[in-house]
């Protein structure tokens, strides 16, 4: 009757960090509270209310069934949860947790009387009596000694270095285009780009712009270590057609080879070019 | 209790360092012979202890959970801040999304079937409702604690069927070096948690069948099956079949072996009424949840017999699972030593066993259970082997039975004298050095097992932080959810690090034709991506370079799978570049993002710098 009562309290104790813990708004704090409750609590209601956990129950084999019964409720409840239509929410965790904990010492309450010497579902051996204690605490020194050497090795030893690389986009409605661009015949077509460097020192790089072949602008940029440069292209398309492709390339300046390139293709919306359908940016100015 | 713990935390470090020269130095021996000389030294003091008669139970239980957590450094090493694997990605991703949205079944464009059975997700959804913590830090927390659960939970059942702690023992950590334990069931996916559920369904039907068990702790047990049996067929679908067949081979023993002893028979009825409400729930789940699983299934388990007998007749080479030349001599000739071993052990055990009425009925059901891991062999020789690899996580729990009956019988043989003593624990210590040798390397390709130089089309070494840009790139640019062609190698980061939909290639949607092809692609492909709203198409440059480890770019369905022997032309990449219906908008050294408009694809450029066949437009202008 000693052993019910303080574990009733145990599981009230549990539930109430649970409940307490779920909503407690520094992350560490949250994790540490409920972390333990989160995976004993909801075995434990159930081994309780079945009285498997009456008596002198063997430790380690019953938390673990407590802990796996744990596991296996969370799926079985977010499963109800979408029965009823509600949200898989931390109240709705909370509430679900706490019906069970409330139903299970309903349950053992009611059936105590009936059954007053049910023994444990697993039950303590005699040769375990001191022993457990002391492969308890081994068990966690080790574990505790060797979680130490994992991050100090984490930590000294070398790790691997990833490859350097270049990201080479538009930008603004640019990167959002579908299709081609329209330009009027003379006008100013601005195409706003930037280079992200994934590399450890600050790159040089050539940008050169051709439009079916011909350049069409060009420009020498410097992205900082482990930064982004922005900036935009200027030109005016006076080539005869009316789809023109404009071809982006990203230039090593040292190597003279291209890392990356972009294409745009521009429609001129002058007479006679109206044969594909453009939907596009406006042309001629800067998202 | 002292050479144990300095074993473990040596292990520790020793692994600690294979991992970091295979991350650090080009590819060789070293990073393997440390990796073996780590795991040694951390398993086989535990094991010399587990030999032992003398020993007390408490001991081996800390010991048995010490393995548990050990076993999973490999894996905690190859993964220490985000998810690689590819099944762990996808499960990673599906628990964000359900957090997200707040409900279980949701859409996965990249493993549709996962949706049908979001067991795994659901268990982290609800506790990173509950903690706070992240997806990823919840699924390591537990994957550690499924580990301690799992050989714990063998260690119960062997010893509630056998009384002895010591078979338990060495059973449990028997099933700690099945191919599966260390990286397979140790990464995020439904099956490693699943396999855990299915041992304790096994433990508490061993209970229900104690003799010494009351009616009420009968009753317990059912209920306690009831509740994790059921989040095991909503977890795992293979492992829940295994699970039956285990039942069913054990209530089928029950039921023969009842005699005329009332309680025995009482016992048999529940077993059997156990097994039927499993089988009954696993119907209904399949029924009316997750129908899509037997199409997803089938090609799996009905191994081609024609392969078999190609192979048999020399008429195309076996699968690399022995062979490969990436991993040390020593760990091929174990993969097939271990084999070999089993086989002996198999029989050693029936050898030993004097009347099979002598033993528990669930002990003969589970070993029957367990022989089918010899029935699985010949299928490694299959296109199917990985199917088989796969199920020895769940046989192994047969063989752990195996190995417990024959501990039991013979060991106390070599307890007579010092000899004998010492003799068995070398004996025991070489069998498992052997067996986890032959098991890692015939699972885990060195690609999975390492961190090393990248490797095309190998899911973990492929995964490189220049394809998480160009995924993180896409959401933020384009948003999410949006339909994506991509090949399996990026889709796997666009899918996930993405969070894109991410289209499902098939003989009925053979979006292949537009990477391997130099030509145009067929209209009717192009009309199902245009009225399906498929807007972006990634391309990796290295499709046209190399060839893939997995043996497919996109699925096992596409042309010339397994018998590739040169990449895509290059001259399908370059059309890419010239298609006036797709703009190029991001690029890296390796990736490129192309805007797909289709009602461009009449379109004739000024100056066409493809074939005629390629650009319509041009064709019919002039």
């Amino acid at each position: 009757m000693i052993v019910d009562r303080r574990t009733v309290i145990v599981l009230l104790i549990g539930g109430a960090l649970l409940t307490g813990g779920a909503f407690v708004p520094v992350p560490i704090v949250r994790a540490l509270m409920v972390l333990l409750p989160a995976l004993m609590l909801p075995g434990a209601a159930l081994l309780f209310g079945l009285g498997a956990i009456r008596g002198r129950w063997d430790p380690a084999p019953t938390l673990a069934l407590c802990v796996i019964t744990s596991l296996a409720f969370y799926p079985l409840g977010a499963l109800l949860i979408y029965v009823v239509r509600l949200r898989l929410t931390t109240v709705s965790v909370v509430v679900e947790v706490d019906a069970l904990l409330a139903l299970m010492l309903a349950i053992s309450l009611t059936g105590r009387k009936r059954e007053q010497t049910v023994a444990p579902l697993i039950a303590v051996q005699v040769t375990d009596n001191v022993d457990g204690r002391r492969w308890g605490g081994w068990l966690v020194a080790v574990a505790a000694a060797c979680a130490g050497v994992l991050i100090l090795g984490l930590l000294i030893l070398p790790k691997t270095t990833p490859a350097p690389y270049t990201e080479f986009y538009f930008t603004g409605s640019m990167a959002k285009i579908n299709g081609t661009v329209s330009v009027a015949p003379g006008a100013q077509l601005v195409i706003p780009i930037a280079v992200r460097s994934r590399a450890g020192a600050e790159t040089d790089f050539f940008i050169r712009a051709n439009l079916d072949g011909s350049e069409f602008a060009s420009d020498l940029i410097s992205v900082p270590k482990s930064g982004t440069w922005k900036g935009s292209l200027k030109g005016t398309i006076d080539q005869l057609g009316c789809l023109h492709q404009l071809v982006i390339n990203l230039v090593n300046p040292e190597r003279s080879s291209t890392v990356s390139s972009l294409d745009l293709w521009i429609q001129e919306t002058r007479t006679g070019c109206s044969g594909v359908t453009a939907t596009s940016v406006p042309s001629g100015t800067t998202p | 209790m002292v050479l144990p713990a300095i074993g473990l935390m040596a292990g520790t470090w020793v692994l600690c360092w294979s991992f970091s020269v295979a991350a650090t130095r080009p590819p060789g021996d070293l990073e393997f012979t440390l990796f073996w000389l780590g795991e040694f030294i951390g398993v086989v003091p535990i094991a010399v202890r587990l030999t032992l008669a003398n020993i007390s139970r408490a001991e081996r239980i800390a010991l048995l959970s010490a393995a548990g957590l050990f076993a999973f450094i490999p894996m905690f090493l190859r993964n220490p801040s985000a998810p690689q694997f590819f099944d762990a990605l996808i499960h990673w991703h599906q628990a964000q999304v359900i957090t997200r949205v707040g409900h279980p079944f949701v859409s996965n464009s990249l493993t549709p079937i996962i949706k049908n059975y979001p067991g795994l997700e659901e268990l982290t959804a609800s506790l990173r409702n509950l903690t706070g913590l992240s997806t990823f830090e919840i699924g390591t927390a537990f994957l550690w604690l499924l580990h301690v659960l799992s050989l714990i939970g063998i260690f119960v059942l062997i010893e509630l069927i056998t009384k002895s702690s010591r078979a338990a023992g060495l059973a449990a950590l028997f099933y700690s070096i099945n191919p599966a334990f260390m990286f397979f069931d140790s990464q995020f996916a439904y099956e490693s948690l699943a396999i855990v559920f299915a041992i304790w369904v096994l433990v508490c039907v061993a209970g229900m069948q104690t003799s010494i068990a009351s009616p009420h702790q009968r009753r317990t047990w059912f209920v306690l099956a009831s509740i994790v049996g059921a989040s095991c067929i909503v977890t795992h679908h293979i492992t829940t079949y295994a699970l039956i067949t285990a039942l069913l081979a054990v209530s089928i023993v029950t039921l023969s072996f009842r005699g005329h002893d009332v309680d025995a028979a009482r016992r048999s009825r529940l077993t059997l009424s156990f097994t039927a409400l499993l089988i009954s729930g696993a119907v209904a789940w399949l029924v009316f949840v997750a129908p899509g699983t037997i199409a997803y299934l089938s090609p799996h388990i009905a191994p081609d017999t024609r392969d078999l007998l190609s192979v048999i007749s020399h008429k195309v080479a076996a699968p690399t699972y022995f062979t490969s030349n990436a991993a040390p001599r020593y760990e091929q000739i174990a993969a097939v030593a271990t084999i070999a071993l089993l086989i002996l052990l198999a029989a050693l055990a029936f050898k030993s066993i004097k009347g099979l009425r002598t033993l528990s009925p669930i002990l003969i059901g589970l070993v029957a259970f367990g022989m089918l891991y010899f029935l699985s062999v010949p299928i490694l020789l299959t296109s199917q082997g990985e199917a088989a690899i796969r199920s020895w996580g769940d046989t192994y729990i047969g063989l752990a039975a195996l190995i417990a009956t024959l501990a039991y019988f013979v060991l106390p043989r070599f307890d007579r004298n010092r000899r004998g003593r010492v003799g068995a624990t070398v004996l025991i210590s070489s069998i498992l050095v052997v067996v986890m040798v032959g098991n890692v390397h015939v699972q885990a390709s060195v690609a999975y097992r390492f961190p090393g130089p990248y490797v095309y089309g190998s899911d973990t070494r492929s995964l490189t932080p220049e394809l998480i840009a160009t995924a993180d790139w896409l959401r933020s640019t384009a948003g999410p959810d949006k339909n994506i062609v991509a090949d399996r190698d990026t889709g796997i980061a666009i899918g996930t690090y993405g969070d894109e939909s991410v289209a499902f290639a098939s003989p009925g949607f053979p979006v292949w034709d537009l990477y391997f092809s130099t030509g145009l692609p067929p209209m009717r492909l192009i009309r199902e991506l245009r009225s399906s709203g498929y807007h972006y198409l990634v391309v990796e440059t290295e499709m046209y370079r190399l060839l893939p480890q997995v043996e497919f770019y996109f699925s096992t369905e596409e042309p010339e799978y397994g018998s590739r022997t040169k990449p895509p032309p290059r001259a399908a990449l370059a059309k890419f570049s010239n298609l006036p219906w797709l703009t190029e908008i991001f690029s890296t050294q390796h990736y490129r993002i192309y805007r797909m408009d289709f009602s461009q694809l009449s379109a004739c450029p000024t100056k066409p710098l493809l074939a005629a066949s390629l650009l319509p437009g041009c064709r019919s202008s002039g």
